[in-house]
């Protein structure tokens, strides 16, 4: 990329048409840009850090492979992530699991409780996003993705629709049941521990 | 009294932001006398508050290295497997013409279904080997010029195939007129 040419730093676009040419020093800067996203996407997504980055650098790979097919009126960001969300999803599906008979897993014991946590609270936010990564690690593929989409990403229903390729009823159908499913989960595991009666979920 | 999962398909719209404020205290009241009710309606607002604060998940790892090191390792790979899927087809395409041409000469020779028979086959299987090269070929996004060489050696397979049976049948073709001119004669 010939940077001495303009007196501004390369845009966006510029960087990608330039990967688009076969740079990849340019196609850097763009992974630079976005990588914290799609990982938090990955990790959300897959609930493990080195698949998670595994599937962070497959993600940035299919895109630069897939370039030619990206529409530049269209965010980049909403692309990879599509990318990333698509990956993810397979891996997920390529682990076998039946997500459906996952409510009567005995694992949903070993979750920790809520109890006395106080999202609010700085030092307690850790540990709060691990359980929650814990909860979501239990819903299907097609509930958690709408559910990263949304809390982590903002994303609208409609753009999250467009990314999975499903009806926007259907993206808000998935999030009551995701929501739904992982309460079941937080009352199962409260009604299993024996501190269930002292530490009741905090109400709002 | 409104069943409890209607209660809670209406807290996901309320969350959904398709209600008012007001609707969460309804939503609450119509709740109450029922405990499990109250606690899944509770624990689903909790779900929602914290999922909503949720901090993003964070990597040390620079992706952009380990990209451009994984981009240029593939692209290496691609070449090989470039040069041995072209190799392959290369040998395969011309397997059913050395076979058929053999196959012609052997018919020529000495006439008889079973060298039809073998030849026919052998190339049928070659070909769609072949075929399947090319589809990989296509799968893998292999550059333009690639499938061009794989179709090229596919048509001349055919063309010299044709060509073949031909000249396998003529000798058979020319036989069988004059005996039915001798006949007819």
């Amino acid at each position: 990329m010939n940077q001495a040419a303009t007196s501004s730093p390369p845009s966006e676009r510029e960087y990608l048409l330039s990967a688009k040419n076969g740079d990849q020093q340019a196609f850097a800067h763009i992974v630079q840009s976005y990588q914290r996203p799609v990982y938090n996407l990955c990790y959300r997504m897959l609930g493990n850090q080195q698949e998670a980055e595994d599937a962070t650098q497959e993600t940035f790979i299919r895109a630069y492979t897939n370039l030619d097919r990206f529409n530049p009126d269209r965010k980049f960001i909403n692309w990879v992530l599509t990318i990333a969300s698509n990956h993810c999803v397979d891996r997920l599906r390529k682990r076998r699991i039946n997500w459906s008979s996952l409510e009567d897993d005995p694992y949903v014991e070993k979750i920790p409780m809520p109890e006395s946590i106080d999202p609010h609270h700085s030092a307690e936010r850790s540990e709060m996003s691990d359980q929650m990564q814990q909860w979501l690690d239990q819903l299907s593929p097609d509930y958690r993705t709408p559910v990263v989409l949304l809390y982590w990403y903002g994303y609208s229903y409609e753009e999250i629709a467009r990314i999975m390729g499903v009806s926007v009823a259907a993206v808000k159908s998935r999030l009551h049941r995701a929501r739904k499913q992982m309460a079941q989960l937080i009352t199962q595991s409260q009604s299993s521990h024996p501190l269930a009666t002292e530490t009741p979920i905090p109400t709002l | 009294m409104i069943d409890c999962d209607v209660i809670l398909q209406r807290l996901s719209q309320y969350l959904d932001g398709e209600s008012c404020d007001d609707e969460l205290n309804a939503l609450r009241q119509e709740a109450a006398p029922r405990p499990d009710c109250l606690a899944m309606l509770d624990a689903m607002l909790w779900v929602h508050r914290s999922l909503a604060i949720a901090p993003m998940a964070e990597t040390r790892r620079d992706f952009s290295v380990t990209v451009t090191q994984e981009l240029a390792r593939r692209q290496r790979r691609d070449k090989i497997l470039l040069g041995g899927i072209l190799t392959l087809g290369a040998l395969i395409a011309l397997a059913p013409l050395l076979l058929v041409a053999w196959g012609g000469l052997a018919a020529m020779l000495q006439p008889g279904l079973l060298q039809h028979g073998v030849s026919w086959a052998v190339d049928m299987i070659s070909n769609a080997a072949a075929y399947g090269i090319a589809a990989l070929a296509v799968i893998r996004r292999l550059p333009q010029w690639a499938l061009v060489s794989i179709s090229t050696f596919l048509s001349l397979s055919f063309l010299l195939l044709a060509l073949a049976l031909v000249m396998q049948k003529a000798p058979e073709q020319l036989r069988i007129s004059q005996e039915i001119n001798r006949q007819t004669a």
